[in-house]
């Protein structure tokens, strides 16, 4: 049996997911995302090359499991998920990837906001300056555009970004990395 | 397509418009007094702030974050209750960003920002005295108005209360080097901020019915929503109250 002297903590700085299983934390966080990300290209594809109807374009899952589509609870949970991923994750990287992962944490705070925004709204049924349905931030400069799809692009790219970075590290980066994220050996990177 | 039993619970179209492009459930509604009680118990806070700010000592980086985030938070309830503002709509999120700043500044370690973050806090009397001046034109607009609808307008008093709460967001993080330049950055964040009081306590006073739990209770008039009961009514009058509701057409 373990004890507390003995048991690494998992987060934070020097913690196992930021060491020892950045790595396959890093894996299980990006198959959640490209699963995410396959779902909407599905649903892109229903809706402008199959030319479904919006409401019956739910992807794969979505069309055995309408309410993973519909309700607003998942996507604000899978907003949660990609936030706490991007929290719990930030320190295993340094350098250039640091820089970028945190670009995407930012756009992903304010992605979570939206989200936040439209359950408030449909929960209490008082919605954005007057509007007839859940407006978001972004939909009063922005009218009728794929939001959603935009908002994962925006977070994704710089998200691989950083993990481009995290896998080719400088030598200096390579250095003060602590985990074995990086496919070269520090001593030989670069 | 929905299943009926969806379509039974408080559901709104995304479509047409939406982000999404969903059918958006959350299984239940709660009704706005949640957000009213919310917007009441933080407008005291920044309102608070910068009255006694003059008489306390320099402020904590925990009570800074503080008053921020409730300056921010109230601001997001405004637009939430407040059925429109009295500004174009591509505004708002320039005011939310600037809401969003002083956080930033407030929160901001990173030492390669340092001098940026320096420089944008010696900017803050250069946007608190415009948007405060902006804030005191919409209080009295509501306030000096003449007599019959005006009178009772909710428009320009929502207005006034996100401005000055951005105006004292930025207050709160003024550093002025004359004594002058403190004395009368201080002076004007108490006038707002009795103002903001007084501003948010009579729109909420003023207001008319809670907003409509379903899409089903109202129309649509261009952007705005309209009530079953103003349905008559030009739109201005509709973004000038809090969300019209229909008869007996509450949330839940």
């Amino acid at each position: 049996m373990t004890t507390a002297a003995d048991t690494k903590r998992w987060t934070g700085p020097g913690g196992l997911l930021n060491t020892r299983y950045h790595r396959a934390a890093l894996a299980v966080f990006m198959v959640v995302v490209i699963g995410h990300w396959a779902e909407h290209i599905v649903q892109a594809v229903q809706i402008y090359a199959l030319h479904w109807p919006r409401p019956a374009a739910g992807g794969l899952l979505g069309l055995a499991f309408p309410w993973l589509v519909t309700s607003e609870w998942l996507h604000y949970g899978y907003a949660v998920v990609m936030l706490v991923g991007f929290v719990l994750l930030r320190h295993g990287f340094v350098g250039r990837g640091r820089s970028w992962w945190h670009a995407a944490l930012w756009i992903q705070v304010w992605h979570h906001f939206e989200h936040l925004l439209l359950l408030l709204q449909a929960m209490t049924g008082a919605y954005l300056m007057g509007r007839a349905v859940p407006t978001s931030v972004a939909q009063l400069v922005f009218p009728r555009v794929e939001l959603h799809l935009f908002y994962n692009t925006i977070v994704f790219v710089p998200m691989v970004v950083a993990m481009v970075h995290h896998l080719r590290p400088r030598p200096t980066e390579a250095a003060s990395m602590g985990c074995s994220c990086a496919r070269v050996p520090a001593t030989a990177a670069g | 397509m929905p299943a009926p039993a969806v379509l039974s619970m408080p559901a709104v179209l995304l479509a047409q418009g939406g982000g999404h492009d969903h059918v958006l459930t959350v299984g239940f509604s709660i009704g706005p007094l949640v957000l009213r009680v919310a917007l009441l118990a933080a407008i005291p806070i920044v309102a608070g702030f910068a009255v006694l700010h003059g008489f306390l000592g320099e402020p904590g980086r925990g009570l800074l974050v503080t008053v921020l985030a409730a300056a921010g938070g109230a601001a997001v309830l405004e637009l939430l209750l407040s059925g429109g503002l009295n500004i174009p709509e591509q505004v708002v999120p320039l005011l939310l960003a600037l809401l969003a700043v002083p956080l930033y500044l407030v929160l901001s370690r990173d030492p390669r920002f340092a001098p940026a973050v320096t420089r944008t806090r010696r900017l803050a009397p250069w946007v608190f005295w415009p948007v405060a001046v902006a804030a005191a034109g919409q209080f009295g607009a509501a306030w000096l108005a003449g007599v019959g609808a005006a009178r009772t307008a909710t428009l320009p008093l929502h207005t006034g209360v996100v401005l000055a709460l951005v105006a004292l967001a930025w207050f709160a993080i003024v550093r002025t080097e004359r004594a002058a330049g403190t004395v009368s950055a201080r002076v004007g964040a108490v006038v707002l901020a009795m103002a903001l009081m007084g501003g948010a306590a009579q729109a909420t006073v003023l207001r008319s019915a809670d907003p409509a739990g379903s899409i089903g209770a109202g129309v649509e008039t261009g952007a705005r929503r309209v009530g079953a009961e103003g349905a008559g009514a030009a739109p201005k009058d509709a973004a000038a109250g809090s969300p019209v509701a229909a008869p007996g057409g509450g949330p839940g």
